[in-house]
């Protein structure tokens, strides 16, 4: 096709009209607009003189490499040296490689005239070596005139089609084509494996929501899925959906304690589940008057009692299903989540949330037909709906399941036996890995990876780094939460990553950092504020069950007796997400801390991530979890829990070398008072630090709703 | 503006280099009175610690010492807070001239003059006494207040060997055309702890005409049988004929100089030197404090009877404990280390063992000759002592330097 | 030159170096950036070449630069010589 090299920006139209006719040129012109272009590999035809000979070694857009995986936009590559037989690119923000001497045989690369800065355009041809351009293309770009409608063409969806998320996901997939596509592929404990195609995920599916149906489960019921990252799971999940049902995903871990409070508050109707959990369902049943239906999938069905019912997913498939005939604010998804004080809270999510979530995970997550998918989340948490049933097989791409405990060995395992390519994981686990460390990751073949994200807590930016020296690209950072469906603020491929920044608002979403006294939004760059957002995204939650007054609690500016659809819909409204963070110059987010989170010493505000952040880039330090902690003089002082990496002793020497070393980036009134060294930290199953857990110690105060905690 | 960004960026990045090279200076907080033991904040922002202060000058302990600090409470009472003039205006209070005469008493001198502080003492002496056609001929190491003073003075200048008197001899005999020669030196060097052979010094001057002068700075209140300093040390009382020194260390801590020595001389220093001329008089409350100071040493020999007892036991000890040391028999002991980064380094690990040390490298001292210089006190007692030289045993284990030479460490670490 | 060279040379080995320092001092060797010679002890140096080579050296150019060596030095000297 067409390679161009060493243009300069002003010769941008020139090089349109040399492109026109070209196959190249309807692909550039949907991608960018003068001044922006996107990055792909080519296997170049000659075009002219040195650029296309450059262009056509493979070599130099291997080092390119991740810069063009993750579609770089022109001004990030400067061509910094050329000496015949090697060319060395620097990408502004990734890292530097070189190409292979022997691939880039005599050709000679000039630098532009200005400023150093050679572009390397080259169209994609061939899309063989896996280098395309991102789906967002340009992040500005998508910014402009987005509407959501933007969502609907990625899924193709024509008017009139059938809105319901368990159909989208499965019915949909076949009719489209793909039926015998995998979906699924599962590796268990004891490693059991199984693979599903998306006709098998469309009449199993079928067969759960014909069952339930039988069952005497009507729309609208909720229906709780109770059981380990088995496939039932993820199949029953869209068995619910698809008779109209409200599912219900928790925990397996969850004690009988935690899954009453949550089954009474939903009033729930029926319940999946286990051999292996069911006993904790019996100890429970007769205080939950609302339970009819116990439906054990997996076990031994001699050993069921009266009342419980045994479903064998297999021997249900069914090829025909009329799918309740739902629409787009027809409730799908009920999840708890906790909060600091009182009980959790259920958050529900309708069908119209897989706009959201398709589109996010199209951008996002850049998923695409021939990807190979891993999140590791569990759908007991939204994470593990969303964007472990929800968004990527919306978009008819197959995913992997592991079921098994965390070892990284065993993660890696994983990856390399499956091919993975686009991997979505959490701070906690990442932060595990880098404990592993490099010598770990060596043992293995990691070479499919091509897109990493992240999700649940703030990524540190250390973790960023390591994972961009070690899988060659970094972990892109996620902001969302349980009530808001989606990815809220998040970093995109293509747009600079600055390590430790929650990065921009997806587009069609508004977000701003608020006042924490007026209320108003903030201005001045670096000024932390609460994190706000207009609401009426698609994905947003629609209520709090039950929960009114705590639904109203998070709209800024709210009237008293305003309904839930009201709140909604009211585009002067601001939505609250309990976080705080600052904005920068360049319009990055910075995240700070919860609200619940932050720490007020003698009148300063210290948000708990920016010390974290700190301590954990010692290399002593593996985790960090930082408090406030009662004293006399200033109320509060920080205070700071650690975990630490093998082979280190935290004797008075280490101590006073690790507040040597944050005092580098921390001002005096961040540093901790106090450090102490744990075990491990304390955190919720979905891997999050409960802060308010620790807080609660050193305050002497009631720990509150500690379901969530690891060790139940 | 003058101060655009251009002119800061220029600034910023020389802080920039000092801090590459490594010889930038740190923070450090002391949240209490100064004595034996001390809470820091170190680094910033840190939670206080309690150290134990080995690097201060506060050798007689009299920093915070009750009675002196009732004394200048009173003087606070009875003479006010400050004189907000230059002595010779309207700055010269009783008390100003009676601490001068009890020190001229104290260190057997014909007269004393206050300054603000001993360098400013040492800026002025030379100027106000020295013309053109006098030589200044000085030890290589004395006192960077000393070498500041005598470059703004207009006598010429020249150097001996340190404490090498057959080099001074030599010089003084090159210099026998000039109309006065004056011999500088330190009484006790501050960075080796070694004491100038003052007797000898004293001899030589009589020889060849010569006048001589001593900052006795690190010597005053506790060297010689009862503290006078370096020439009641060497027996050589009436034979200086100018001290300069300081109320700024063992003598209260606070602040305050002198000149003192022949009447002409402190007349002409009262007359003529820029320091004492253009700068605030000393305030009430510190010259009250002074004396006081000065009565607690005249009257016994106590404390620094116990000074010297706390530098025997020290050196003994952390020689016995396999350690390097240099200087003479004087409360400032330089724990000799040779190497740079070794010195900051196990003056850091000291710091976690709550012994507060400072490591000291070029250009403080020269090039190669790195250490932590331990300064002694009356106010340690024997279990603080005891700390100091097992912190000092535990971290040279740590770094392998024990029972090892200069050759042995050098080898090890590089110079 | 040479023997002005020696002259220097024996004049800074008497004046700066100890008896019992083990230091070997040559035509070249860096004196005030080794530390053997600093600023303040300078002055007799700059005393010495006056009156030996009976010239005059301007403050401006008596620099640690320009007395770093003796082969330095002896420029020095060289361009005030008649």
């Amino acid at each position: 096709m067409i390679v161009g090299m060493g243009i300069d920006l002003v010769d941008i139209d020139g090089f349109r009209a040399r492109l026109a006719g070209s196959p190249g040129e309807a692909l550039i012109a949907e991608l960018f607009l003068p001044g922006e272009i996107a990055y792909a590999k080519t296997q170049a035809r000659p075009w002219e003189t040195y650029a296309a000979r450059f262009a056509a070694k493979e070599a130099a857009f291997k080092a390119l490499g991740a810069g063009l995986a993750q579609g770089l936009r022109w001004h990030e590559v400067e061509v910094v040296r050329a000496e015949s037989g090697a060319v060395a690119l620097e990408l502004r923000g990734a890292a530097r490689a070189r190409a292979d001497e022997k691939n880039v045989g005599g050709c000679r690369v000039s630098l532009s005239h200005s400023r150093a800065v050679a572009l390397a355009v080259v169209v994609m041809q061939n899309e063989q070596e896996g280098f395309r351009v991102s789906n967002i293309g340009s992040y500005e770009q998508r910014l402009k005139d987005f509407d959501w409608n933007e969502a609907r063409k990625v899924l193709d969806w024509r008017e009139g089609e059938l809105q319901n998320i368990g159909h989208m996901c499965s019915d949909r997939i076949c009719a489209r084509g793909h039926a015998g596509k995998t979906a699924l592929i599962w590796e268990g404990f004891g490693g059991g494996e199984a693979a599903y195609t998306f006709d098998d995920v469309r009449v199993l599916s079928n067969g759960f929501a014909g069952m339930l149906r039988d069952q005497g489960v009507e729309p609208g019921d909720r229906v709780c899925l109770f059981m380990d990252k088995i496939p039932a799971l993820y199949i029953s999940f869209l068995g619910v959906l698809k008779m109209g049902g409200i599912a219900q995903p928790l925990f397996s871990a969850f004690g009988d304690d935690s899954l009453e409070v949550r089954l009474a508050s939903a009033e729930t109707r029926a319940i999946l589940t286990t051999g292996k959990h069911v006993k904790k369902v019996r100890k429970i049943l007769d205080k939950l008057p609302a339970l009819e239906r116990v439906i054990v999938v997996e076990g031994n069905p001699d050993k069921l009692k009266d009342g419980e019912v045994f479903y064998d997913m297999e021997a249900g498939r069914s090829e025909d299903f009329a799918c309740f005939r739902s629409g787009p604010e027809t409730p799908s998804v009920l999840h708890y989540t906790s909060g600091t004080t009182g009980q959790p809270k259920g958050a529900q999510h309708v069908h119209d949330s897989i706009w959201g979530q398709a589109l996010t995970a199209h951008w996002v997550l850049d998923l695409r037909d021939d990807d190979i998918y891993w999140c590791t989340a569990d759908p007991g948490w939204v994470t593990g709906t969303s964007y472990g049933i929800i968004g990527p097989w919306a978009l008819g791409v197959t995913q992997c399941v592991l079921d098994s405990g965390f070892t990284s060995a065993r993660w890696y395992q994983f990856i390399q036996d499956n091919r993975i390519t686009v991997w979505y994981s959490a701070p906690t686990a990442i932060r595990s890995l880098m404990r592993d460390g490099k010598e770990t990751v060596d043992k293995y073949d990691l070479s499919s990876l091509r897109h990493l994200c992240s999700v649940g807590e703030p990524l540190n930016a250390e973790a960023v780094v390591w994972s961009e020296e070690v899988f060659g690209k970094p972990f892109l950072d996620t902001f969302w939460q349980t009530e808001t469906g989606a990815m809220m603020i998040t970093n995109y491929p293509g747009l600079k990553i600055k390590p430790g920044s929650m990065g921009k608002p997806f587009p069609g979403i508004t977000a701003a950092v608020l006042d924490l006294e007026t209320h108003e939004p903030l201005t001045e760059p670096g000024k932390v504020g609460l994190i706000a957002f207009r609401p009426g995204w698609p994905a947003m939650f629609r209520e709090y069950r039950n929960q009114h007054d705590v639904y109203r609690s998070k709209f800024v500016g709210a009237a008293p007796d305003a309904t839930p659809d009201q709140l909604r819909t009211d585009g002067g409204l601001w939505y609250v997400s309990g976080d705080r963070a600052s904005i920068d110059p360049d319009g990055y987010f910075w995240f700070v801390g919860r609200d619940d989170d932050v720490i007020n010493t003698g009148g300063h505000l210290v948000g708990p991530f920016e010390v974290e952040s700190a301590l954990i880039e010692h290399e002593a330090i593996a985790e960090a979890a930082v408090v406030g902690k009662p004293d006399e003089v200033n109320m509060e002082v920080v205070k700071a829990f650690v975990t630490l990496n093998p082979g280190f002793d935290f004797d008075d020497m280490l101590e006073l070398d690790v507040m040597n070393f944050i005092r580098k980036s921390l001002s005096p009134l961040a540093m901790p008072q106090e450090i102490e060294v744990m075990e491990k930290l304390p955190k919720t199953r979905s891997g999050k630090i409960l802060r308010r857990y620790l807080r609660a110690l050193e305050w002497g105060e009631e720990v509150g709703d500690l379901s969530t905690l690891e060790d139940d | 503006m003058a101060y655009s960004d251009r002119m800061r960026g220029m600034f910023a990045a020389e802080i920039e280099s000092i801090k590459e090279k490594g010889l930038y200076k740190e923070k450090r907080f002391i949240c209490s009175p100064q004595d034996a033991e001390i809470e820091v904040e170190y680094p910033e922002g840190a939670a206080h610690r309690k150290v134990l202060n080995f690097c201060a000058n506060n050798y007689l302990g009299l920093s915070s010492h009750p009675d002196v600090i009732a004394a200048a409470h009173a003087g606070l009472d009875a003479r006010g807070y400050g004189m907000s003039s230059v002595r010779f205006i309207c700055g010269t209070q009783d008390i100003h001239r009676e601490l001068q005469d009890r020190m001229s008493a104290f260190l057997g001198t014909e007269s004393t003059l206050l300054f603000p502080s001993c360098m400013d003492a040492n800026a002025g002496v030379f100027e106000a006494v020295l013309e053109a056609e006098d030589v200044i001929i000085a030890d290589r190491l004395i006192h960077a207040s000393l070498v500041d003073g005598i470059r703004l003075c207009s006598a010429q200048y020249d150097t001996f060997k340190h404490m090498n008197m057959a080099h001074l001899e030599k010089k003084l005999e090159l210099h026998r055309d000039k109309r006065t020669r004056l011999i500088v030196t330190d009484g006790v060097f501050s960075m080796d702890g070694d004491l100038i052979p003052l007797d000898e010094v004293c001899a030589l001057a009589d020889a060849y005409d010569a006048m001589v002068l001593v900052d006795d700075s690190h010597a005053s209140g506790f060297i010689g049988k009862t503290g006078r300093g370096t020439h009641e040390h060497f027996g050589v009382m009436d034979k200086v004929d100018l001290i300069t020194t300081t109320f700024g260390k063992g003598l209260g801590g606070a602040s305050g100089g002198c000149v003192s020595g022949r009447a002409e001389l402190v007349e002409l220093c009262r007359q003529k030197a820029r320091p004492y001329l253009f700068s605030n008089s000393l305030a009430p409350s510190i010259v009250a404090g002074s004396i006081k100071v000065l009565e607690l040493v005249s009257g016994s020999t106590e404390r620094r009877d116990k000074l010297e007892r706390n530098t025997r036991y020290f050196r003994e000890r952390i020689t016995a404990a396999g350690l390097q040391v240099g200087g003479q028999d004087t409360p400032i002991v330089p724990v000799m280390l040779y190497n740079a980064k070794l010195a900051n380094d196990m003056a850091r690990d000291m710091y976690a063992e709550g012994i507060y040390v400072i490591g000291f490298f070029f250009p403080v001292v020269p090039s190669g000759a790195a250490r932590i210089r331990v300064q002694l006190s009356a106010a340690h007692e024997t279990e603080h002592i005891d700390k100091a030289v097992a912190a000092f045993r535990k971290i040279g284990e740590k770094y392998g330097i024990l029972g090892l030479d200069k050759k042995g460490i050098v080898e090890k670490y590089g110079l | 030159m040479d023997e002005m060279k020696d002259t220097i040379l024996e004049y800074i080995i008497d004046e700066y170096v100890d008896e019992d320092d083990d230091l070997e001092v040559t035509y070249d060797t860096p004196l005030i950036s080794s530390g053997i010679v600093d600023s303040f002890s300078m002055v007799s140096l700059k005393v010495f070449l006056e009156k030996k080579y009976k010239i005059s050296l301007p403050d401006s150019e008596a620099t640690p630069e320009a007395f770093d060596t003796v082969d330095s030095i002896c420029k020095l000297v060289d361009r005030h010589l008649g």
